[in-house]
């Protein structure tokens, strides 16, 4: 599998569009702000909706007109996310893809997505139970906690990403 | 007079472990992006409110006070981590072009910030909850939402001149 991934890493390095994205030098650091921009869109919205869910903010509006202003904007952001980095793994195949930071990056982005789209049908389907204050506290707390705490460790792992040895 | 500084931040002991350690760095940094993003994403959702795209059932200050408070101790943890990265190579970073021009960008949000808060939102009750937000709200936010992706520009465009 190592080896399938190392074959293909080194192949996707050598295909027209990599050597574009290597040889312009302002390619990377344009498509990387980009990706951060895109960071800071999650990020108001994860903030916005978790602090609702711990009743910080927006008192007096329900935690559904929470998740049905800001959960779009995640999924969009996403795949302005997934484009960027996209882009970014085509230019140094290896230093993403063969590196165990990135792994543990993108095993987290896919367990806080389907947490989220799971929280958010769950919202659709029963939008009394998530008024102004849950119906079940815990759940909203241990949820708000949750995700904040996935989605920082994500942040984490994509700037260590740079620092760690890779294949 | 600044190189004199930058030389003595850079010289202390502080300055020397960000620079000489092999995890000072990535640390620091990863918080100055997690807190750099907080303050953008929560800029932008105020913004974006002033704009009159979104948020329209809560009213400007609703929106204000909810974002507002995890901007600014968001910015001063920003402010204090991108403090510790700056000492690592003080002397490097005061003549980068792009830190310059980061700093430079982040002050004209600043003034831009002053300008609004006190020729428009400071009568925020006058306005507040009517179908649009004054003209003078709508022009504060698009240049804040431009100086914004401009610091992250630069503060990006760093990592590629100082090394």
């Amino acid at each position: 599998m190592e080896h399938a991934i190392a074959s293909f890493c080194d192949w996707l390095a050598n295909t027209p569009v990599s050597m574009v994205i290597q040889s312009v030098s302002w390619i990377i650091p344009m498509v990387q702000s980009v990706h951060i921009m895109a960071v800071t869109v999650v990020v108001g919205a994860v903030l916005a909706v978790d602090m609702k869910l711990l009743g910080v903010v927006g008192r007096g509006s329900p935690i559904s007109a929470a998740t049905r202003r800001f959960l779009p904007w995640i999924w969009v952001a996403l795949v302005v996310l997934l484009l960027t980095g996209s882009i970014l793994t085509a230019a140094e195949p290896r230093r993403e893809l063969i590196n165990n930071v990135f792994r543990l990056k993108m095993a987290l982005i896919l367990v806080v997505c389907t947490v989220t789209g799971a929280f958010q049908l769950a919202v659709s389907r029963n939008a009394a139970a998530w008024g102004d204050t849950p119906s079940n506290q815990w759940q909203a707390r241990l949820l708000a906690i949750g995700t904040l705490a996935i989605w920082i460790t994500i942040i984490f792992c994509g700037r260590w990403i740079a620092y760690v040895e890779h294949g | 007079m600044l190189l004199t500084i930058a030389q003595w931040l850079q010289d202390t002991a502080f300055g020397q472990w960000v620079s000489t350690s092999s995890v000072a760095f990535p640390w620091i940094e990863s918080c100055h992006v997690l807190c750099m993003t907080t303050v953008v994403g929560t800029i932008t959702i105020v913004d974006l409110r002033l704009l009159n795209l979104t948020s329209r059932q809560r009213t400007v200050a609703q929106v204000s006070n909810d974002m507002l408070p995890f901007t600014w101790g968001a910015f001063a943890l920003a402010a204090l981590t991108g403090g510790m990265l700056f000492m690592s190579k003080a002397t490097e970073y005061v003549v980068d072009l792009p830190f310059q021009l980061k700093m430079l960008t982040m002050a004209l949000a600043g003034i831009n910030m002053v300008i609004f808060h006190f020729m428009v939102f400071k009568r925020v009750a006058e306005w507040d909850g009517k179908a649009d937000t004054p003209r003078a709200a709508k022009i504060a936010a698009g240049l804040s939402l431009l100086f914004w992706a401009t610091v992250i520009v630069c503060g990006r465009w760093i990592g590629f001149t100082v090394r």
